[in-house]
């Protein structure tokens, strides 16, 4: 108890919130839903390992900017959201982008792709599918389905209206299931 | 397509995230960047201000600063004081303080004293912390409202 009273002497009342702590706690607790996040919208592991440092280190310097008026999960989603197409708009990323394409849009050597496409399972053909959705529909898709989250959640994180959120979702439906049928 | 759905879940954890971990080393990686753009990261805020505040009118020597860290019950750089001249260092890479060297009885040694940068720094913490803290409300009681 006497050991107690001397350490507050030392630290006085105004002692700040330990942002460490924090950031610590916040990638020891969301580390791996934030990296997935990202790689559904980068689809790179490399990239997306990257993006998740980037996005933590910017959540320790907007600390300040936190208000309890939404959730930590929602204040980090929304950050790693932004930072995401933030980086997808990038010069960068664009030319890694082209290079991939042109890499993937040469003439494969052998007849075993088409065979493994056949091989899918039906529930890989589907996450796959999700993941060649446009953006708009995949982030939708991705947080009701995947992440579970409410509309209203989906509606702050994604800085979106949440009747925008419902029409983007049904229609997401409908392509996913014109292109898991189509195969 | 609903009862697929439902599947999402498991099947992009099986396929898509299969390889995908923010493992230990990633968490390192990131605590080491953060250490690296803030290198005076690990010192408690009320040695930082003590520092701060010791040098804000009068320029003052490395050691004059550690004394008055010690006369505040800092321990802070009790047998290290070396990282206490690191660690103005680093201030003065950043602009926030400035050493100048004068000659003292034969002797040089350096002074260090804040730039208008630091004086900013410090002014700007400083109306931060007029904010009462929960602590100084439950001390004063919970009457007023």
């Amino acid at each position: 108890m006497e050991e107690e009273v001397k350490e507050s002497a030392v630290f006085p009342a105004n002692t700040p919130f330990d942002k460490e702590a924090f950031l610590d706690d916040i990638m020891h607790d969301y580390g791996h839903d934030i990296l997935r996040l990202v790689y559904t919208y980068v689809n790179n592991k490399a990239v997306a390992e990257d993006l998740t440092q980037d996005i933590f280190l910017k959540c320790y310097r907007k600390f300040d900017q936190f208000n309890y008026e939404s959730s930590i999960k929602t204040w980090l989603y929304r950050i790693t959201v932004n930072h995401c197409k933030d980086y997808l708009r990038s010069w960068h990323c664009r030319k890694v982008m082209i290079n991939e394409a042109v890499i993937s849009a040469l003439p494969s050597k052998d007849k075993q792709v088409d065979d493994e496409v056949i091989q899918k399972s039906t529930d890989e053909q589907l996450a796959d599918a999700v993941m060649r959705l446009p953006m708009k529909y995949r982030e939708v898709i991705y947080l009701f389905y995947y992440e579970e989250l409410k509309l209203e959640e989906i509606s702050a994180t994604l800085n979106v209206n949440i009747n925008t959120i419902k029409s983007r979702l049904k229609r997401a439906r409908e392509v996913l299931k014109m292109m898991v049928e189509e195969v | 397509m609903e009862k697929k759905l439902a599947r999402l879940k498991k099947s992009m954890t099986k396929h898509v995230f299969k390889d995908l971990s923010f493992s230990a080393e990633h968490q390192n990686a990131v605590r080491e960047r953060l250490q690296r753009r803030y290198p005076f990261i690990s010192y408690s805020d009320n040695t930082l201000w003590t520092i701060f505040t010791s040098i804000e009118h009068h320029p003052k020597h490395g050691f004059d600063i550690l004394q008055i860290l010690f006369h505040k019950g800092d321990m802070t750089f009790h047998r290290q004081e070396g990282y206490l001249y690191t660690l103005l260092h680093t201030f003065e890479s950043r602009g926030f303080i400035k050493g100048e060297w004068s000659r003292e009885k034969d002797k040089w040694k350096k002074y260090y004293f804040l730039t208008n940068k630091g004086k900013k720094a410090l002014h700007k913490a400083a109306q931060k912390q007029k904010a009462p803290s929960l602590k100084n409300i439950l001390e004063g009681g919970l009457a007023e409202t």
